[in-house]
């Protein structure tokens, strides 16, 4: 009996045994902020990062002996998602690469429920809270063994050792509760959020979509090495109502791929030769076209290529004569401030001088910064002087190089991601684009392979003209395109830092399209926040001087596009107001707020109806919109609310024990800085002097006694209760009195002594006193009185904090902030 | 074959203070392009002046004569009457496509072939100067990898 009891015991605790092995499989998720997000591993899938990216393809051929089925997919140059037949083999592959030294990270690819990729590699995105320390920072980077390799003023982003997990350290460091978030940098896109356009040469256009295809001469580049257009158009393909101009040698009229309709052309826009009113070009000066067409070519019309932002209009601007000479300086200014005055929204300028003078021509300085402060994006083409393969970094030419905030210049990448052999190595290069790799004098086999519009009928680069100026190869002659509609309306011979230019022009039009109201700074600091840093330079803070901050990214630019587009709304909710918001054509709206405000109605629309939440206090609050396309919440725009309900003063800081004579400063609680917000105090008994400012009141109190000091909030919503604090004034009639404060003109300084318990309190003046006020240098201004009342003049200072110090017999009696304003 | 002599006497004479040393022996090379440009001021802006006629030279049997630019050096004083050169060859102004200078067709370089001194200028010496605009299509012009010279007893040869 009892050998069975045993043997019943041992079943029992291997069932045990296996079911826990079936049922505890480790679950994964991350914090977005205080919510955990479950993740998915796919089971037969592994996400690779490289740290030798040499000797990845050993690698990937070793892996491929040893499981024949193996599908390969490249997310960058580094990072290879590798899926196998069987989640056994996965598992094996993982071992595998683990201990194999080119490979930095190897994880299983994670996915959301829905099935949006969330791959994890080596970096993790923190933030931290406000209140910690630098020295908390560094002793967190230490125990988790990450490093910083950029810091923005919104987030850091850390890289983790070697083979290590980034989830979970991600997870650990969000458990600190030092941070507001710490997440993986996830790679997350939806597979299939993507457009693809039938425009015949698409298929060659690797800036918009490289998936290591063959561009031209049986050149073929690094797959995802191109700026992520088909996804960014699931979200915009452009407005019609931004206007790129493109000033350059001249726009055709009624290209096949750019009509008449999808162009400004106006009277007078034609600063070269010629009629004034043509901006058409000559002879085969196809410069401007091929600049046009990478910004707005038109999109799925079966043929041609498609521009970056096809749905937004192109404004021509002739700045070169027909002998293909530039205009002077002086008609280059005219031609931007016509631009401006018209109504282009982004100056696309793929010119420059042969200086690297930064003030080279002041007129065309102070043009650019009439442009910008008017609220335009001037984009300039960094110019092709370097050489890098004959040690020559070349230099950022001028215009692009002039010191202008928010300028944004352009140099290229190549169809590797990695720095093209003519763009100069410069801090001056804010960005970078896809264009061709190198010029076939400079590396042999290398031409232009950039593809855009030409001029129709055999003139321009398609047949490739004989013009010395121009590389050969190509031969004179050559028709890239030769085949399909309209073919020599098209070329696939573009490149420099010409094509660079206008790719970022295109990006900042869709960025506009989804937020019109995006200023120059913004513009740049989008574009540069979410420039992928490829190449393998070396980023310091997000920048290096090959690649300036990256190259260009469409997707994630309009990405964060959507989180600028305004909430349109009352700065309030009493009771119950609307919000708006114009969300990008073909997404819906996944309207969120905080718990003091209650949604009523238009979830999923653009325009939203809330009220206050019926249980929730006062205070600020928020509303969120997620913009959703295909089910996927793409963005979110924010609006912050002043105030929900009618505010109360809640509390009052401030001393509670005071000399009489002496001032305090007292500040009411919530601080609201709002329009409609009036903060009233009252004192009593009111033998006091005050100087009230929204939330706080500095007051003088002269008498001994016991003060009440209050405040109340006033606003449109109404007033509540006010907040209330005692205050203990002690001392016998003396006291120091500095007023008013703060002051403009003039101050007064009234000294009247404590005295001896018996003696008259109103006797005034001891005997001579200093009064210094001082700045944080030192002072400014001494007087010496012996009267209890002194006029001191302040209107000769500059406004700011000063101290006053009364002094007498040397020593310090009484000090005193002032305020000059 | 003829020789036309030609004494130009800024060169002949030579500037006060120039070490004769510094001057190469004789050689000989074609002019093969031109350009004017803007003169840069000391503060790094242009000036209200243009340059002065600049020429291209490209030495005989030179390693650059196949090259993209054909070029050895520069100079701005080659004598303005040694040659009558076609309008369609020498521009009135300033550029190209790479903002450099203007190459005569290739079947006209070797059409104006000079024997001459010359002397690779110090840094104080030489002219500072901008070209364009240009667009940013084609390799920009390299015009610090090739010295400005002054030239003197320029021989204009017949071919």
């Amino acid at each position: 009996m009892k050998k069975i009891y045993f043997i019943y015991l041992l079943m029992m605790s291997i069932l045990i045994l296996f079911l826990t092995s079936l049922t505890f499989e480790e679950e994964k998720y991350y914090y977005a902020f205080d919510q955990k997000i479950l993740l998915v591993a796919k089971p037969n899938t592994v996400l690779v990062k490289y740290t030798d990216v040499a000797q990845q393809s050993k690698s990937l051929e070793a892996l491929e002996k040893l499981y024949p089925n193996l599908k390969i997919k490249w997310h960058s140059p580094s990072i290879v998602e590798i899926t196998s037949d069987s989640k056994k083999s996965a598992d094996n592959i993982i071992v595998n690469l683990k201990m194999n030294e080119a490979i930095y990270t190897c994880q299983p690819l994670y996915t959301l429920k829905n099935g949006l990729v969330m791959g994890v590699t080596d970096e993790i995105l923190v933030r931290f809270f406000p209140e910690v320390t630098q020295e908390q920072q560094k002793i967190l980077q230490r125990n988790f063994e990450v490093k910083v390799i950029k810091a923005t003023k919104i987030y850091q982003k850390l890289k983790v050792k070697e083979k290590a997990d980034a989830l979970e350290i991600a997870n650990k460091i969000y458990e600190s509760g030092l941070v507001e978030f710490s997440t993986p940098n996830f790679i997350s896109y939806s597979q299939i959020n993507q457009i693809i356009p039938n425009d015949t040469y698409f298929s060659r256009q690797i800036t918009c979509h490289n998936t290591g295809q063959v561009i031209a001469d049986e050149h073929s580049g690094t797959p995802d090495a191109d700026i992520d257009a088909p996804e960014a158009w699931e979200i915009t393909a452009g407005n019609s109502d931004i206007v790129v101009a493109v000033l350059d040698e001249g726009i055709t009229s009624n290209h096949p791929d750019l009509p008449n309709t999808r162009q400004i052309r106006l009277n007078g826009s034609n600063f070269g030769d010629g009629n004034a009113n043509d901006p058409s070009p000559t002879g085969n000066m196809n410069h401007g076209n091929a600049c046009a067409g990478v910004i707005a070519a038109t999109m799925n019309n079966n043929q041609g290529i498609s521009g970056i932002a096809p749905n937004c209009k192109i404004m021509p601007i002739r700045i070169f004569n027909s002998n293909k000479q530039g205009v002077i300086p002086e008609l280059n200014a005219d031609a931007i401030e016509f631009a401006v005055d018209n109504g282009a929204k982004i100056l696309s300028n793929s010119w420059s001088y042969g200086s690297s003078d930064q003030n080279l021509h002041p007129v065309i300085v102070a043009a650019i910064n009439y442009a910008i402060n008017n609220n335009r994006i001037v984009i300039f083409s960094a110019g092709n002087t370097a050489n890098h393969v004959s040690g020559n970094n070349g230099y950022v030419a001028f215009p692009a190089n002039a010191n202008i905030p928010n300028l944004i210049t352009v140099g290229a990448s190549d169809r590797n991601d990695n720095q093209a052999n003519y763009s100069p190595t410069s801090n001056l290069i804010d960005i970078v684009a896809p264009s061709h790799r190198a010029y076939p004098s400079q590396i042999a086999g290398e031409t232009l392979e950039m593809w855009s519009i030409d001029i129709p009928n055999n003139t321009g680069y398609n047949p490739w003209p004989s013009d010395p100026l121009l590389p050969h190869p190509p031969t004179t002659g050559e028709n890239l395109p030769n085949s399909g509609t309209n073919y020599l309306a098209y070329t696939g011979r573009f490149g420099g830092t010409s094509h660079a230019c206008p790719v970022v022009a295109g990006v900042a039009a869709l960025m506009l399209s989804i937020n019109p109201s995006l200023t120059p700074q913004q513009i740049f600091n989008i574009l540069m926040n979410t420039a992928n840093d490829v190449g393998g330079y070396s980023y310091s803070n997000g920048k290096c001087n090959e690649m300036g901050h990256g190259r260009v990214n469409a997707h994630l630019a309009v990405i964060a596009a959507i989180e600028t587009i305004p909430i349109v709304g009352a700065s309030m909710i009493c009771n119950q107001e609307t919000y708006t918001i114009q969300n990008p054509t073909g997404t819906a709206v996944q309207w969120t707020a905080s718990s003091n405000i209650t949604i009523v109605s238009g979830q999923g629309t653009p325009s939203v109806t809330v009220s206050k939440s019926a249980s929730g206090n006062y205070g600020e609050g928020w509303i969120h919109a997620g913009i959703i396309l295909n089910g996927t919440e793409i963005g979110t725009a924010s609006r912050m609310i002043d105030y929900v309900g009618t505010p109360v003063a809640t509390s009052i800081t401030g001393q509670t024990n005071v000399r009489a004579g002496q001032s305090a400063s007292y500040t009411a609680y919530p601080s609201i800085i709002a329009s409609g917000i009036e903060y009233k105090w009252y004192v009593y008994p009111s033998t006091v002097s005050t100087s009230p400012w929204n939330n706080t009141n500095y007051i003088t109190f002269y008498n001994a006694g016991t003060y009440s000091v209050s405040c109340q909030i006033i606003s449109p919503c109404g007033f509540g209760s006010a907040a209330n604090i005692l205050v203990t004034v002690t001392g016998n009639g003396g006291y120091y009195a500095i007023y008013p404060n703060p002051a403009t003109d003039m101050i007064t300084i009234e000294v009247k002594e404590e005295q001896p318990a018996g003696t008259n309190p109103d006797r005034k003046g001891y005997g001579k006193y200093e009064i210094q006020l001082w700045n944080s240098v030192g002072i400014v201004k001494k007087s010496i009185t012996d009267q209890s009342v002194t006029h001191l003049s302040i209107s000769d200072l500059p406004k700011g904090l000063y101290m006053v110090l009364i002094m007498n017999d040397g020593k310090i009696v009484y000090r005193q902030k002032l305020i000059k304003y | 074959m003829m020789i036309t002599l030609f004494l130009f006497l800024g060169g002949g004479i030579g500037c006060e203070g120039e070490d004769e040393s510094e001057y190469s022996a004789l050689v000989e090379g074609y002019v093969v392009g031109s350009f004017i440009c803007n003169e840069v001021g000391s503060e790094g802006q242009v000036t209200r002046n243009q340059t002065p006629q600049g020429y291209c030279i490209l030495l005989e049997g030179s390693k650059n004569t196949g090259s993209l630019w054909p070029m050895d050096f520069y100079t701005f004083n080659l004598p303005a009457a040694l040659f009558d050169f076609s309008k369609e060859i020498i521009p009135s102004e300033y550029n190209g496509n790479d903002c450099g200078p203007i190459f005569f067709p290739e079947n006209l370089r070797k059409s104006y072939k000079i024997k001459f001194n010359y002397r690779l200028l110090k840094e104080n010496e030489k002219m500072n100067f901008a070209c364009g605009p240009c667009t940013a299509m084609a390799m920009s012009f390299p015009w610090n990898a090739y010295h400005e010279v002054s030239l003197k007893n320029v021989v204009k040869l017949d071919n």
